[in-house]
């Protein structure tokens, strides 16, 4: 089932290949940057010293977000809404941030659907699709409170299960990760027959939650719900995409990646054009150390998405790893831009993700250029679009 | 039902610590603290009271190994009982254990070194005068100083309670092998497994030498007192005085050994002679994980198909509750270069 799909990633295919020959005198270069910075005590000393700021500064926001501030209207504790949003009022905002959002127009879609919300908190579609939007938007955390919002009003929803598994993943959540996928096959009618017998995975989800709190569960419940996939996966004489997904994601955690690509693989077979199956396969790779057949993945969720900001997140990440710093930036640089491009009146920062700015600072450090670096600091956009000679 | 609700911080790496003894939760407490956005888990097999801390004494006293930098030992002297202090000195002593001890350090013969290495970091430091060598007319020299006793019985729980609070996972499992732990998907993994690096990570260079203890019931005793290079001890605690001991080499055994105790209870009277009187409440064995030089390190190990950075702290020795915070901070700094280097991930 592999082979065929294997062949899909061919270099020739996709092109990526001026960036992949020089592959050789890149390495050498990643290399003597990489002791170059590590050297520099100073600079990591800066970094730790700023990363652990913004660490905690996290915890000041987390808990006066207990106090609910004026921008979170108390039904939607823990999702913080952009507080001047132009689509407030705006009529068909579902829809129209629907169709935003699969146009790749990410950051007006997410204006678009918290207007919906605001008019309807308890439209769980719209919830739904600002989760899976704000992930396309590398925004975790937003992405994560609108999916679990999303299920408390429409527990069995099994796009949204799934979705909430790939972020609580990516978030290094493990366990509530393998919990939401445990929850996908119980909600889901074609395999909920196989969790027959097992009661203790079977069993209210209010009971498991309680259990998995107390300790060892962790490696074993990651066991028993990979099993679980692969017995349905056996069971199927068709691919089920959507379950090979879980698949991947329970590879992904167990850190089993050449699996994990079999399963991506297999998903792609049957959905060649899901970009979001390209950006996973694509950071699957890339997890996996296995950062040049990422960026053919990643090129080819960017070919089908331009505006999939998460995916152009990654290929910058996969740049630094494969030592093509400047390209590196480059993503990180126009990612940032398309961020910026919301029409909210807020300021530009506050509709940009920490990461990915942190991500570029990495890629900056090791250019050499201190008065670059010094403008990510800032965060001075224009500046490094115009260094980079990119349109704005 | 799938709100985050202990750790409403987001967390983006995760860091296993393995031991359950006063260097794996010292280690966990600095890293679950200094590093919010690292989820922190402590597996052990272990846990108080059953662990080799529980049978340590716990007073800050150390010799030095041969290789590592006195000036790193310093500091790690320096700076465990910097961080014990304030402890003994604040409205939690009782409940962590944490007090301060005033004593002697006696000699048969003049000692190389008549100012050990973490003398300035102590209290008081003084030699002592011929008037209280009086009493050890088999000495020639002795020390007079007062250090902290740190009673793991207590502190253990009380780290516990800490480490939980800073968000930390506690876990009862046995390792055999760091590719357990790696197939879990931890981000780093940091070795504080005391004798139990021997199977876990095949190091041949730790070693057993084992100690046996007895607890009395000699509560006008006040002053401890430590013979040379520690053969004989006794150290008045919060319940009861502690007098050893062994140095026994390669020694597994961990039952009591009548001998010994009979042994134990001989020298320490003729330092001591009130002891002879003493009631025995209890005895008790440890194996201290004793290494030529204890190993605060990082290395890559090559795990399943993953490249994973292990952080080591363990092989203290007699000096683990005495290094315990100095060797935490220590393994810290690794953890946080070992994160440096870990790519931020690709996200799916």
């Amino acid at each position: 089932m592999t082979a065929g799909v294997a062949g899909r990633l061919s270099k020739e295919r996709f092109g990526g290949g001026a960036l992949l020959s020089r592959n050789q005198s890149l390495e050498e270069e990643f290399e003597r940057a990489k002791a170059a910075v590590e050297s520099d005590t100073e600079f990591w000393d800066k970094m730790q010293a700023e990363w652990e700021e913004l660490a905690r500064r996290n915890w000041l926001t987390e808990n006066e977000q207990a106090q609910t501030p004026s921008s979170v209207s108390p039904h939607e504790k823990g999702y913080y809404f952009h507080t001047d949003n132009p689509y407030k009022d705006w009529p068909n905002a579902f829809e129209e941030g629907f169709r935003k959002s699969k146009e790749g127009d990410l950051p007006n879609a997410v204006l678009l659907l918290e207007g919906a919300i605001l008019q309807d908190p308890q439209d769980s579609e719209a919830w739904q699709v600002l989760g899976t939007t704000q992930a396309e938007n590398e925004n975790e955390q937003a992405a994560i409170v609108s999916l679990q919002r999303c299920l408390e009003l429409h527990p069995n929803n099994l796009q949204a299960l799934m979705a909430l598994a790939v972020s609580l993943t990516n978030t290094g959540m493990r366990q509530d990760a393998c919990e939401a996928l445990l929850c996908w096959l119980r909600h889901n009618s074609k395999y909920k027959h196989l969790l027959k017998g097992k009661r203790h995975l079977a069993g209210s989800p209010g009971s498991q939650r309680g259990m998995s709190r107390v300790s060892t569960v962790g490696s074993s419940q990651l066991l028993e719900v990979k099993e679980l996939f692969l017995e349905a996966a056996q069971h199927n004489r068709d691919t089920d995409p959507d379950l090979q997904t879980g698949l991947g994601v329970l590879f992904n955690i167990s850190a089993e990646f050449n699996k994990a690509v079999e399963a991506f693989n297999a998903a792609l077979s049957v959905r060649p054009e899901d970009y979001l199956l390209w950006n996973r396969l694509g950071a699957t790779l890339a997890n996996g150390d296995r950062s040049e057949e990422a960026v053919e993945a990643y090129t080819r969720a960017l070919e089908l998405q331009p505006g999939f900001i998460r995916s152009r997140y990654n290929l910058g990440i996969s740049c630094i790893n494969l030592g093509a710093h400047r390209e590196a930036a480059s993503n990180f640089l126009t990612a940032l831009s398309l961020q910026r491009k919301s029409r909210s009146r807020q300021l530009s920062h506050q509709v940009m993700s920490g990461n990915i700015w942190a991500a570029l600072r990495i890629a900056l450090s090791m250019m050499d250029q201190p008065e670059l670096f010094q403008a990510a600091n800032i965060g001075d956009l224009d500046l490094l679009m115009k260094a980079f000679n990119l349109d704005m | 039902m799938y709100h985050i609700q202990n750790h409403r911080v987001m967390k983006s790496m995760t860091v296993v610590v393995v031991g359950g003894g006063v260097v794996g939760f010292s280690t966990a407490v600095c890293i679950a603290e200094a590093l919010p956005y690292c989820s922190v888990t402590l597996i052990a097999d272990r846990f108080t009271p059953d662990t080799t801390s529980d049978v340590a004494a716990g007073i800050l006293i150390c010799s030095p190994f041969p290789d590592i930098p006195l000036e790193q030992q310093q500091r790690w002297f320096k700076e465990t009982i910097d961080h014990l202090l304030p402890i003994a000195q604040s409205e939690q002593a009782s409940e962590a254990g944490v007090f301060l001890s005033s004593g002697w350090q006696i000699h048969k013969e003049l000692p190389a070194d008549k100012v050990p290495f973490w003398s300035a970091f102590v209290l008081g430091f003084r030699i002592m005068t011929d008037r209280e060598l009086k009493r050890f007319p088999d000495h020639k020299f002795g020390q007079a100083f007062t250090t902290v006793k740190c009673e793991c019985s207590n502190y253990l729980p009380w780290m516990e309670k800490r480490f939980r609070k800073a968000g930390g996972q506690v876990v009862k499992q046995k390792v055999n092998d760091l590719q357990e732990l790696s197939s879990q998907g931890y981000d780093v993994i940091v070795n504080c497994s005391g004798l139990g690096a021997k199977s876990l990570v095949g190091d041949s260079q730790v070693y057993p030498v084992r100690g046996q203890v007895l607890k009395v019931q000699a509560p006008w005793l006040q002053h401890f007192i430590r013979d040379g290079e520690g053969q004989s001890y006794i150290y008045p605690g919060m319940h009861s005085v502690t007098v050893g001991g062994t140095r026994q080499v390669d020694d597994w055994r961990l039952e009591v050994d009548p001998e010994d105790s009979q042994d134990i209870l001989e020298r320490c009277s003729s330092l001591e002679p009130s002891l002879s009187r003493a009631r025995v409440l209890g005895v008790s064995v440890g194996l201290r994980p004793s290494r030529k030089n204890v190993r605060v390190e990082r290395e890559m190990v090559l795990l399943g198909s993953r490249q994973v950075p292990v952080v080591h702290n363990y092989g203290h020795g007699g000096w683990g509750v005495t290094l315990s915070w100095g060797t935490a901070l220590e393994a810290l700094g690794l953890v946080r270069k070992c994160l440096h280097e870990v790519r931020p991930r690709a996200r799916l």
